[in-house]
């Protein structure tokens, strides 16, 4: 699918969502959950080849483990920003925010070994 | 997953809509929340099998 039918795709899911509002459906947030899951489905493969290139120059770099982390916390982020928004479309803000806080706990958890690595070499370099 | 899925929610939910017009106009109310609950069923079963996929996708891309 090209770029112009993923958004096409999203025009689509907005009209048909605008549709079901009207006819009072109670499955109209529905649809636009289901349009947003199909755009992320047709986006995700394309960014596949330029993060295994990516992967291939680290490794010849020897920063391997940096760069799972850092893929992961953008995997992280990427998916909580999403699962919130899913939350705020059916009505539930507070969780949404707390899907949120959930986030960057994780994020601040995935981080903590290049911290600790960082902070031993400055360590190293000071002392 | 393409297309299809998002034309198959859209038309349940017109399907379920248009039941639940119809049924309470004509005064059977239990029948037409019973009609709206199990389009919302129909569309979350539809939904779990896609978010499943999506997650595995997701953890293929970033390498969990």
């Amino acid at each position: 699918m090209s770029y112009l039918q993923i958004l096409a795709l999203a025009c689509l899911g907005a009209a048909l969502g605008f549709v079901l509002r009207a006819l009072r459906s109670p499955l109209a947030a529905f649809v636009g959950l289901v349009g947003g899951l199909a755009l992320l489905f047709f986006l995700l493969p394309r960014l596949g080849e330029p993060l295994a290139a990516l992967a291939a120059l680290c490794e010849a770099g020897g920063l391997q483990d940096t760069l799972s982390a850092v893929l992961r916390m953008l995997g992280v982020g990427f998916l909580t920003a999403f699962a919130a928004e899913i939350c705020r479309d059916l009505g539930e803000s507070t969780l949404a925010t707390r899907v949120e806080l959930c986030g960057k706990i994780e994020i601040l958890l995935l981080s903590l070994p290049a911290l600790t690595d960082l902070f031993s070499l400055v360590g190293e370099v000071a002392l | 997953m393409d297309v299809s899925l998002v034309l198959k929610v859209a038309g349940v939910g017109i399907l379920v809509a248009v039941a639940q017009q119809i049924l309470s106009r004509t005064g059977r109310e239990e029948q037409s929340m019973l009609v709206s609950l199990a389009g919302i069923i129909l569309v979350l079963l539809l939904l779990v099998g896609e978010i499943g996929r999506l997650f595995e996708l997701v953890e293929s891309v970033f390498g969990f």
